[in-house]
Formats: structure tokens, C-alpha cells, sequence
């Protein structure tokens, strides 16, 4: 029977029949046209979903009714079905007891605090006992039940919990909002506030080193993805009472903390309110990363250039702060944002700083020597040996060609398909797992470039040039600004093969053009050179720490003077110096 | 530098463009001096033979004398250009004639000027590249910047005046080995009355400066006068030390003979066995002071057209004025027609109309003056 009916599989043609599934997704069509009865489960879900959205859209405050709140709060979490939230009934040991519910979320809140320091103190140690009026007219409506209630939650809050931030929400957005955030709130019946207690304990890493701006001399903190961490490690710098951090909600879906941090006393009011106004303006369900911040937060995002400097560094940013500029940090992310920036502080690194300046300024020139490799070097490699022979010297030309003798493919071929080797490597060794991707990279790129040589494919001169490009690009300290040259390296490959110097010498003056129009909230991104405006000594080179006594002023700061004009005190003393404004 | 204008991109375009000190004296000094890197030095020479480095000497108390009278103009009424001023003052019948001489000096003038250094990139760097590609190249480059806008040629313009600086400086040393000082004998070249003569022949060479009259409402306030006296000078002094030093390297009659004199001073330097035929060393210098130009030019030509139209953008006006400097630029016949006219136009004939408008206008507006204040007396 069984061959007979695989024969007849074989032999006679049956139409397919369409895999039943349960869920059937991205047909909008079919449903907008009716294609999904009324009553399924699909539209009933998306009615249910849509009322409470609504319900939360309008915040509604909180009802004095224990079991209406409860009912909602239920709904909104969309309990039993979600484990993750803890409602715990539980009575509080008044005279006479009252009804409480506690909620919370399992995981991201401290079990510890939530029983030592809340229901411990409520359901063993209270013995409070309430008078008649306390006790029984909680409930009534009115000029005299609200004082009523208000006594109430003031005697819960200041003699029952011992926690250090006890705070009271009366809407359900609020208390959502903390439940989520890893808070415990307290429902009391006969209560509409509720009691918002700080037991947030979610999970994370220790302030570790960083990993991508590492300084030999220098602290060696990095952020983490804890926000509170991050503006403690920023205080514990800039220890100062004008340091403000204000916190701003970003995303509608999953909202992240995002703390604006700014000099009150030095930061421009205007570039501050500036900084609110575009993180307030954004729409979005969720940024989870502040890569993705910055690019809705950014003035061109076609931009050939960041504008925004991201740092993992808390010295860096509080550098920055006392300049006059604005730093914003995002809730589980190890990077801040700092703005305004410019062109030159891509270049720079927080050691230079810490070291003598003459070494700081050797470091910043042979920064600016690595960028132009990277961007230029193998472009300008390819116009002269294609159209200016005559430039290099005749030893050289002939090294240059005996080298050049064997290999088929015109310059251009050869410079890209080593180039995008190189890049195919380096993408690859960051995507390996582990420390084995950086030694496969090297020793890829090892054996591919010797490999290359001896099959004739590339001259070894290539891989020098491929090799110092590489160099130049890792000489620059701002990742995102690499990125970006790495880029525009090609562009450059592109010119100097179709018109020489002259092709790269017009796409660098449009170049030029571009990042001249660029500006960073506002200021432009090739200040203070163009246009030129009032700076200390610390943008193309690094002058010594002592002469760094105006901070810049394209920021435009509250305050011009970071230090009095001789700020060696023991140097020589000045009456005249003290006297001036801003002066000793 | 006020940061509260700059709270976003938006504020920033609608605060218009502002151009500093720096800016303004890098824009105009790079313009004004440009034609020195070209084959007008081939032209100088015959004129000032031994002396022709004294000319710009002699230009510049006439050029200062004439932009105090441009600035004075000017600061009759603020917030103004030339064209406005030139409606207000005579009309607008008359301006329309006047914005059209404006129109066709920038746009002639850099129409002979992008052949001239495509000429010069043909026969100095790429004999096999088509000239046509060139030219578009150059104007392309030009093109986009004038669409990103004076303040971003303004950055631009001050950031290469730094390399341009350094590339001359860097001419002048690598050649010092070949100075030969009896280059500059007899002193007074052709005499004192024929260099005169010469030196009055060639005042249009400080034309260049009225750019300033076309951007004066995003210059500092009050500034103006020193921007122009500063680009003259600094023009004045770098265009009289590269007609010395080719004199001084060549001598006379044999920097006559050369129809790129910078270039072939370039191709001189002979350092020891390794640094021999370094000219493409210099090519940034040719090419960055060429684009530069060459946008201020495209510029002043479209807001010349914007203002004397009354529209507020001057975008709309590069690709037509692109097109026609393309065609100006075609038109010579050959490089040596291109030299000559470049040398009759720009250097030569140039302030005769622009003289004569700025006349009118002064002296339209001081009547007008005069006209008010015998009302006010009446």
C-alpha cells in the first residue's frame, strides 16, 4: 500500500496546501479589507492594547480605592499572564491594621531593601496607632478627608519607612514609570498617593578601564552602563555646587533616562536650553545606545564629519564641562555625548593634557600626519605614479617600477583590492569573538599581504603604503571621526586615479568647503580657525597647562577666564595682574 | 564670537552669512593677487622690464586712494551693496547698466582666468587630460562652493591662506641658491616716466578689490576700510615679491622669454641629486589659489545678478552664470589670445568702467546730500 501511495505521489499532481499557522503577520491588507473576522483574537487584542494606551495617555490619577488601583495596575501589566511584576497584599501593623499592596518588578529591585527597609518596618515594628480620624474617615470626600489623607501618607512616610528617598506620585504614569525604573510603590487603601521607595538594584558591571581611549598617564575610570555611576564618576571630579544634572525622558515605548550635565555658572544658558530643546524633540520608540542619540541629535546628519564627540572617559567630559560645554549621558550606556565640538578636538586625546606640553603637541602633529595618511596617502600614491612620474626622484622611480614590474593590474586595482582587503580584515577581526580577533587580524593581514606579493598580484611598495594608511588611521583618537576618513579615503583613491593631484587637490578644497559648513549645535565646526575667534593655546597644538587661561571662545561661556593671566603664583607676583577682572 | 545666534542650523541661515576680518582680507588678497601665478608676469615684464617688481608698489597708493573713495561710498549706506546703493543713487535704469558691467567683469574676468590656469595644468602637469575636462573641473569645484555659501568660502579661503602663504615662503627659500642680485639692474628699468606710464597702463590689476563692494553687509561693522587696506597691501607685497624673485633667479631678458614664469621659476630648483623637478610640490598653490579665486569671482557675479534682480538667494544664478563663463572661457582661440585678453581685461581696461561708475555714483551721492541738507536748511 505504501508504494502504491508513493506512486500515486508521484504520478498524479495535487494542489499544494498552504502551511496552517496560528500567526499570520504583515497582512494589513487583508485585514484593513476585512480579510480577519470581527471578534478574533487579533482585533480584540488590538482594541484591549488601544484602551489602555489611551487609559495611560491620559494619565488618570490614583483612585483612594485599594482594589480599583490594584484592578488597573493588573491591566496595565497584563497580569497573570506577565511574571515579572510583584503585587504583594500585605496589612500595615497600625492600630487598627490598614490594607497595602506593594508592587515592584522582579529583578531589577533590591529584594534586600524591599524587606528590610519596607515591609519589615511596616508589618512588624509599626505599632502606630492611628487616632479615630486616621483611622476611619480616610475615605471621606472633601476639604476634610483630603487634609485626612494627606496626615495619613505624611505619618506613613515619616515615621514607617526608613528608606533615604521616599517619595509620593499621584497619577499612574508616575508610578509606572518607577515600577519600571526598579522602585517599589506602596498603595495604601483610602490613599490616592502613593509612596514611590528608591530599592533600584538592577545588575551591572564595575567602573572598569577603558577600552577605547586608554591613556598610559592619567585615571584610569571608564563609564559604565549605569547612569547614576556615571555622573557620581563625573562629580567625583568636578566637585562643584554649580554642577547641575537634569534628567529628560527620551523614547516613547521604552523610555530612557538621559541626563543633560552642564557648569550652571559657565555653560552658555542658550546652547543648555538648545541641547534640552532637541533631546525633548525627540520622537521615537526607543534609543537604546548613545550612537543612536547623537544621530537625532546631530545638526547635518548627511555630515562628512561627527558632530558630536563621544567619550567613555568621566576626565574627558568633566574637561569639557569646565570649558563650557554640555555633556549628556545615556541610561545603559557606556559612552557620553559631549557638545559642541569642533574639527581639532577629534584630534585630540586626554593624555595630552596630562603629559608635558611640548610631548602633548609632538602627539597632537603626529596626530595630524596620521590623519592626512589615512585620508590621502594611498590616493596621492596613485596620482603620481600615474601622472606625475617626473615628481618622484629617479632612484626611487626605478625601485618604484622594478617593483611594480611584474604585477598586472594598473595602480588603481591594485591599491583597492588591498584596501578592501585591509578593511575586509579589520571588519572581520572585530566581528571574531574574543582576544584571538585581533591576532587573526594581524597575522590575515600578514600572510595575505606577503601572499599577494609573491603571486605578483601587488608590489611590496603597496603594502608599505597600505600599511602606513592603517597606521595613520589608528593614530586617530576619535573612532567615529576614523570611521569616517576611512570613508572618504576612497573617494580620494577615485580622484587621484581619474585626475591626478589636480582630482584630489579640488576634492580636498571641496572637502575643505563642507566641514567649513558644518556646525556642531550651532558653532562652526572648523573654529576657532575658520572663522577665527578667540582661543587659548589648545586646538591645533597643546600649550602648557599654566597658559590655558581663556576657554574658548566659540562656546561663548558664561565665563571667559579659566585662570588668572600668571597662574604660577610663585613665578612673580603682580599687583597689577590680582587687580584685574577675573584676576587672582 | 556671539553663540547666540548659532542655536541650531536653522537660526544660523536665517542670521545670513558673516564674514571676519580674517576672512575678508584672506578672500580678497588671494583674488587680488592670483593673476601673479598665471601668465600675466609674461606681460609685466616687457612693460617694467628690470623695475616691473616696482609696479605694484606704484599701484598700490593709487588702489588705496580709490578703495577709501569705494569705502567712503559704501559707508554712506549701511547694510548695502554697490548695486543697492547704485538703485538708490541713480536709479534703477542706470544701475541695470552698472550691475551689467559688474556682471561682465567677474564673469569674463573669470572666464580668461579658468582657461588661462587650464592651459597651465595642460602644459605643465596633464597634456593628455582634454582641456574642457579641466575647465569643468575647475568650475565644478567653484560651483559647489559658491552654492555652500560665502561664509564657507570664507573659512576656506582663510584656512589655505595659511598653505598658500607656506607654499610661497617655501618657493622663495628653495630658490634663494639661484638670486643673482645684478637681475634688478639698472634699478630704474625702463626710466622713471616709462615706468609710470606702465604702472598707470596696468591699474585695473587692484579691480579684484570691489568684491568687497558686494559683500560688504556680512563684513564687521566699521571694518571695512582696514579689510581694504589690509588685502592691498598684503596683495601689493606678495605680488612684488614674486615679480622679484623670477627676476632675480632668470634675470632680465630671459624671464621675458617665459609664458609661465612661476612655473618655470618652480621647475628651477635644484637641491642636491634627490629634490630635482619638485613643480608638482607647488601645485596646491596653483590650483588652491585658482578655486579660491574663482569662487570669490562666480560669487560676486551671482549676487551682482541676485541684487540687481532683488531676489534673496543668489543660488539660482550659478548654473546660468557657470554656463556662460564655460562659453567665455571656450571662446579664445588659442593660449597666448587667452594671455593678452586676460592682460587687456583685467589688467588693463578694468578700472576704466569701474572708475567711471564709482565717479558717478559719489558724485551722484554728494549732490543728493547736498540736495538734503538745502531742504533741511530751507
Amino acid at each position: 500500500m505504501s508504494l502504491l501511495r508513493t506512486l500515486s505521489r508521484l504520478l498524479v499532481f495535487r494542489e499544494p496546501q498552504e502551511p496552517v499557522s496560528a500567526f499570520d503577520s504583515g497582512r494589513e491588507d487583508r485585514r484593513r479589507a476585512g480579510g480577519v473576522p470581527a471578534g478574533s483574537g487579533y482585533q480584540d487584542k488590538f482594541r484591549e492594547t488601544y484602551r489602555l494606551n489611551a487609559l495611560l495617555e491620559q494619565d488618570p490619577p490614583l483612585s483612594t480605592s485599594l482594589d480599583e488601583n490594584e484592578r488597573l495596575l493588573r491591566e496595565i501589566f497584563r497580569l497573570p499572564e506577565n511574571k515579572d511584576v510583584v503585587l504583594r497584599p500585605f496589612s500595615i501593623a497600625t492600630d487598627p491594621p490598614l490594607r497595602a499592596l506593594l508592587v515592584s518588578l522582579d529583578g531589577p529591585t533590591d529584594r534586600n531593601v524591599q524587606n528590610l527597609a519596607i515591609l519589615q518596618p511596616l508589618m512588624l515594628l509599626a505599632g502606630l496607632r492611628l487616632d479615630q480620624r486616621l483611622a476611619g474617615e480616610e475615605n471621606t470626600p472633601g476639604a476634610n478627608g483630603a487634609s485626612t489623607r494627606q496626615e495619613l501618607l505624611r505619618r506613613i512616610r515619616e515615621t514607617l519607612l526608613p528608606g533615604s528617598k521616599v517619595t509620593p506620585a499621584g497619577t499612574f504614569k508616575d508610578v509606572i514609570s518607577d515600577i519600571l525604573s526598579g522602585n517599589s510603590v506602596l498603595f495604601v487603601d483610602g490613599l490616592d498617593t502613593a509612596l514611590v521607595i528608591e530599592t533600584r538594584g538592577w545588575a551591572s558591571r564595575g567602573v572598569g578601564t577603558p577600552q577605547v581611549e586608554a591613556v598610559i598617564r592619567g585615571p584610569q575610570d571608564a563609564f559604565t552602563e549605569q547612569i547614576r555611576i556615571n555622573i557620581t564618576l563625573v562629580r567625583k571630579i568636578l566637585r562643584r555646587s554649580s554642577l547641575v544634572t537634569e534628567f529628560i525622558k527620551v523614547g516613547r515605548m521604552g523610555a530612557h533616562q538621559c541626563a543633560v550635565l552642564y557648569l550652571d555658572d559657565i555653560a552658555n544658558p542658550d546652547l543648555v536650553a538648545e541641547v534640552k530643546r532637541r533631546l525633548r524633540s525627540i520622537q521615537v520608540d526607543y534609543v537604546s545606545e548613545s550612537g543612536m542619540l547623537e544621530q537625532f541629535i546631530e545638526d547635518a546628519p548627511a555630515g562628512l564629519a561627527p558632530q558630536v564627540k563621544a567619550t567613555e572617559r568621566p576626565d574627558r567630559v568633566a574637561a569639557s564641562l569646565a570649558e563650557g560645554r554640555v555633556a549628556i549621558l545615556l541610561d545603559g550606556n557606556p559612552w557620553a555625548l559631549v557638545v559642541p565640538t569642533t574639527f581639532f578636538s577629534m584630534l585630540h586625546a586626554a593624555e595630552d593634557a596630562y603629559v608635558r606640553w611640548p610631548f602633548g603637541t609632538f602627539a597632537r602633529f603626529i596626530r595630524y600626519l596620521g590623519l592626512g595618511m589615512a585620508l590621502l596617502l594611498p590616493g596621492v600614491y596613485v596620482a603620481i605614479i600615474t601622472y606625475h612620474q617626473e615628481f618622484v626622484p629617479t632612484d626611487l622611480l626605478l625601485a618604484f617600477t622594478g617593483a611594480r614590474e611584474q604585477v598586472p593590474f594598473p595602480t588603481v586595482v591594485e591599491v583597492l583590492l588591498m584596501e578592501f582587503s585591509f578593511e575586509l580584515i579589520r571588519e572581520a577581526g572585530i566581528r571574531i569573538p574574543g582576544t584571538v580577533g585581533t591576532t587573526l587580524g594581524i597575522v590575515g593581514a600578514l600572510i595575505l599581504g606577503q601572499a599577494a606579493v609573491e603571486a605578483k598580484i601587488v608590489s611590496p611598495i603597496l603594502i608599505v603604503i597600505v600599511a602606513l594608511t592603517a597606521l595613520g588611521s589608528f593614530a586617530i583618537p576619535n573612532y567615529p571621526f576614523s570611521l569616517s576618513i576611512r570613508m572618504l579615503r576612497f573617494a580620494y583613491i577615485a580622484l587621484g586615479s581619474l585626475l591626478g593631484l589636480f582630482g584630489i587637490l579640488v576634492g580636498l578644497f571641496v572637502h575643505l568647503a563642507l566641514l567649513a559648513r558644518l556646525t556642531s549645535f550651532g558653532v562652526p565646526y572648523l573654529a576657532p580657525v575658520a572663522p577665527v575667534t578667540r582661543s587659548g593655546p589648545d586646538f591645533l597644538w597643546r600649550g602648557p597647562a599654566w597658559e590655558q587661561e581663556q576657554r574658548p571662545d566659540y562656546i561663548d561661556p558664561l565665563r571667559r577666564r579659566r585662570q588668572p593671566r600668571i597662574s604660577r603664583g610663585w613665578v612673580r607676583v603682580r599687583k597689577k595682574d590680582d587687580e584685574r577682572p577675573g584676576g587672582r | 564670537m556671539a553663540w547666540a545666534n548659532c542655536t541650531g542650523t536653522g537660526s544660523i541661515m536665517a542670521s545670513g552669512p558673516r564674514v571676519g576680518f580674517n576672512e575678508a582680507v584672506a578672500i580678497t588678497t588671494i583674488f587680488l593677487s592670483v593673476k601673479i601665478l598665471i601668465s600675466h608676469l609674461a606681460l609685466v615684464f616687457p612693460l617694467g622690464l628690470t623695475a616691473s617688481w616696482m609696479l605694484p608698489l606704484l599701484h598700490l597708493p593709487v588702489g588705496l586712494i580709490g578703495f577709501a573713495i569705494l569705502a567712503w561710498l559704501l559707508n554712506q549706506f549701511p547694510g548695502r551693496t554697490i548695486v543697492e546703493i547704485g538703485e538708490k543713487v541713480v536709479g534703477p535704469v542706470v544701475n541695470s547698466i552698472f550691475a551689467l558691467v559688474y556682471f561682465v567683469f567677474f564673469t569674463f574676468g573669470s572666464s580668461l582666468t579658468v582657461r588661462q590656469f587650464s592651459e597651465f595644468m595642460l602644459i605643465g602637469f596633464f597634456p593628455e587630460t582634454p582641456i574642457s575636462v579641466q575647465i569643468l573641473v575647475f568650475m565644478g569645484g567653484a560651483a559647489l562652493m559658491v552654492y555652500l555659501g560665502l561664509e564657507a568660502l570664507a573659512r576656506v579661503a582663510r584656512i589655505l591662506f595659511f598653505f598658500l602663504g607656506f607654499g610661497l615662503l617655501l618657493l622663495l627659500l628653495m630658490t634663494m641658491n639661484l638670486w643673482r642680485l645684478h637681475g634688478i639692474l639698472p634699478l630704474w628699468g625702463p626710466g622713471v616716466p616709462d615706468l609710470l606710464w606702465a604702472a598707470f597702463c596696468t591699474l585695473g590689476v587692484g579691480s579684484e578689490v570691489f568684491v568687497l563692494a558686494l559683500v560688504t553687509p556680512f563684513l564687521p561693522r566699521g571694518r571695512l576700510l582696514k579689510i581694504g587696506v589690509v588685502s592691498l597691501v598684503s596683495a601689493a607685497v606678495v605680488v612684488t615679491v614674486l615679480i622679484l624673485v623670477p627676476l632675480l633667479v632668470f634675470t632680465y631678458p630671459v624671464v621675458r622669454e617665459f609664458t609661465l614664469p612661476m612655473f618655470e621659476l618652480t621647475r628651477a630648483i635644484n637641491l642636491g641629486r634627490f629634490f630635482v623637478r619638485i613643480e608638482t610640490l607647488f601645485l596646491p598653490l596653483w590650483i588652491f589659489a585658482a578655486l579660491v579665486a574663482l569662487s570669490a569671482a562666480l560669487y560676486s557675479a551671482t549676487a551682482v545678478a541676485a541684487r540687481a534682480l532683488k531676489l534673496p538667494y543668489h543660488r539660482p544664478f550659478i548654473l546660468p552664470t557657470v554656463v556662460l563663463i564655460l562659453a567665455g572661457a571656450f571662446y579664445p582661440p588659442n593660449f597666448s589670445t587667452t594671455i593678452e585678453w586676460g592682460f587687456v581685461f583685467l589688467a588693463q581696461w578694468s578700472f576704466v568702467p569701474l572708475g567711471m561708475i564709482m565717479t558717478v555714483l559719489v558724485v551722484a551721492t554728494l549732490v543728493q546730500r547736498r540736495r538734503r541738507q538745502k531742504k533741511k536748511k530751507r
